[in-house]
């Protein structure tokens, strides 16, 4: 509705109601909500969308063809599902400050109270949570569509599963929107860093390892269905994998944390 | 609710650089720049790149100095709680988050600020109707002119009655109507008590609204005061004049009868003329073109703008 009247008395610049600047928890939930109404706008994102639904129509040709190894399952999931996700994450991570460096709007986003802390929370909660959204209906939307063909999933499995794409979301969501904040060729570095660092590097090198969220995912959904408490990860590595994704997601609010107080992109 | 701060009082010193160095690699966007500057519109004039935009993100605390200390309301730190909200921006660039209308935009930026969905609404739906977008309010971003879109990033920076008012190139995009209901809308601000800074690298464009004018040059503050004394410095400094006639030096002679005329040169049918100060020399070419009887075909003149005037001070100052 274009040109509905504004409402109240007249403007005046200091006949102003005085707001009481929001906690760094209130404004980060407020960035939260903001961005994640962005993120779910289907033309914005309707690339995601596609992305996610690839490993799912995947998934479905696995079916029909009707293999009967279950060994293909978990590698499917592990190498394909995973990379949708983290590409997912990817695309949404560095765009979470670039779009507004991009437009001139972050100057004047960063000058609300709270905002180098909250600004980076809450919009890398929005994209873990929309990216865990996206992740979880492409672990149902595979699950559905193998079940009764080539095996049944067990609730163990689906377990780690779930904990795969919501912990994986969080990393990833974290590491490439630092990736974003320091680099304005964000998506070029972040493809780097899946192709070279977390495909290659965390599995050769072992040091570097640690750096990698499919290090972790691999401890969490490596295991082949329906045989996940025979096989040589265990249950005890759940919690060292959950910790590392915690931690890598940590450590990338804190980078653009940094990032936004030392020197914004596009200031 | 909190009640709104009370305005600054007129002496306050509302941001104070102390040597103030600012520099991106190897690369020195500001040197040594100090000053004090009080409440009311301040103009912050430099030819492009000569280091506004980084001021303005100085003086907004976006980005640390390299070296020296910044300050603001009589002495605060950048982080301190009573700043919150005490510092409005409008920043550079023409575009804005596209996929918001105008209305969507500065309400989030007021409920970021901590005001109610309701009072957010309420306070952006003013605004914009005071830069004239009541009728383009719940447009996207995105369909909204350039102008337009600048009188929305205008909004939000008079969404709050700021201490500190930081307008990066606020005219731009804006026609001569509009032009003068900004120039309202920021004056309005500065009798409230803001300090308002409003930056250009077009004299003109601040002559009407500024008290007081601050001069970068490559980085450089080359001058600051009043908006007289820059304008006498303007108007003191050596002018040049390329007078293209049929007979230079009979012109020449009546110049030179007339003005305090420092240099002359000929070549040709082109007479170049110095002199001391611009006004004079002005003053003296309609009655010397009338004793010569001459008809100039063409006039131009040389040391007479701001560029000239941030190169003569810069030299100084070198």
């Amino acid at each position: 509705m274009n040109g509905s009247p504004s409402s109240g008395p007249p403007w005046s610049y200091s006949d102003a109601v005085w707001p009481a600047p929001l906690s760094n928890l209130a404004a980060s939930f407020a960035h939260f909500g903001l961005h994640l109404r962005n993120l779910v706008n289907p033309r914005r994102s309707w690339p995601y969308y596609l992305l996610a639904l690839l490993p799912v129509v995947g998934s479905a040709g696995l079916a029909r063809l009707a293999i009967d190894d279950a060994s293909r399952i978990g590698t499917f999931f592990q190498e394909f599902a995973m990379r949708a996700l983290a590409l997912c994450a990817l695309g949404l991570g560095v765009g979470v400050f670039r779009e507004d460096a991009d437009s001139g709007a972050l100057p004047m986003l960063l000058l609300r109270p709270r905002a180098v802390v909250a600004l980076p929370v809450g919009r890398w909660l929005a994209v873990s949570v929309f990216v865990t959204v996206l992740g979880g209906l492409m672990v149902v939307g595979i699950d559905a569509s193998l079940f009764g063909t080539l095996f049944s999933v067990s609730s163990a499995y689906f377990v780690r599963q779930v904990l795969a794409v919501v912990f994986g979301a969080m990393a990833y969501a974290g590491v490439f929107m630092a990736i974003g904040a320091w680099f304005k060729s964000g998506t070029g570095f972040g493809l780097a860093f899946l192709l070279i660092v977390d495909l290659i590097l965390a599995t050769q090198v072992e040091s570097l390892a640690r750096l990698a969220p499919a290090h972790y995912l691999a401890a969490l959904v490596q295991t082949l269905p329906g045989k996940e408490l025979a096989a040589a990860q265990t249950a005890d590595q759940i919690p060292g994998a959950l910790v590392g994704l915690i931690g890598l997601a940590v450590l990338g609010c804190v980078a653009s944390v940094l990032r936004l107080r030392m020197d914004p992109p596009g200031a | 609710m909190p009640q709104p701060p009370t305005p600054p009082p007129p002496d306050a010193v509302i941001l104070e650089f102390q040597r103030v160095t600012r520099q991106f690699g190897a690369r020195l966007a500001l040197l040594d720049v100090s000053l004090q500057l009080q409440p009311g519109v301040v103009g912050l004039l430099g030819p492009n790149g000569a280091g506004k935009t980084t001021f303005l993100n100085l003086a907004a605390g976006l980005t640390s100095p390299t070296s020296g200390e910044i300050t603001w309301l009589d002495g605060l730190p950048r982080r301190h709680p009573q700043l919150d909200n005490r510092i409005a921006l409008c920043a550079d660039g023409d575009q804005l988050p596209r996929r918001e209308t105008a209305l969507q935009w500065v309400a989030g930026l007021l409920r970021l600020a901590g005001c109610t969905a309701l009072i957010a609404e309420q306070r952006a739906k003013q605004v914009l109707d005071r830069v004239g977008l009541s009728a383009q309010q719940d447009q996207l971003l995105s369909k909204l002119s350039r102008g337009q879109r600048q009188r929305v990033k205008l909004a939000q920076a008079f969404a709050l009655p700021a201490a500190l008012v930081l307008l990066d190139e606020p005219l731009n995009a804006l026609d001569p109507v509009w032009r003068r209901q900004v120039a309202a809308l920021i004056q309005e601000a500065a009798d409230a008590g803001a300090c308002v800074i409003v930056s250009s690298h077009i004299l003109e464009e601040v002559e009407q609204l500024a008290h007081f004018l601050v001069l970068l040059f490559k980085g450089r503050l080359v001058a600051a005061g009043r908006q007289q004394d820059i304008r006498d410095m303007l108007h003191n400094q050596a002018t040049v004049l390329e007078i293209t006639c049929t007979d230079p030096r009979a012109l020449a002679r009546e110049l030179l009868a007339r003005a305090p005329v420092t240099l002359v040169r000929i070549a040709g049918e082109t007479l170049t003329i110095q002199a001391a100060d611009a006004d004079s020399l002005c003053r003296a070419l309609p009655p010397a073109v009338v004793a010569s009887g001459l008809v100039p075909a063409q006039v131009t003149t040389h040391g007479d703008d701001l560029v000239s005037l941030f190169q003569a001070l810069a030299a100084e100052v070198r």
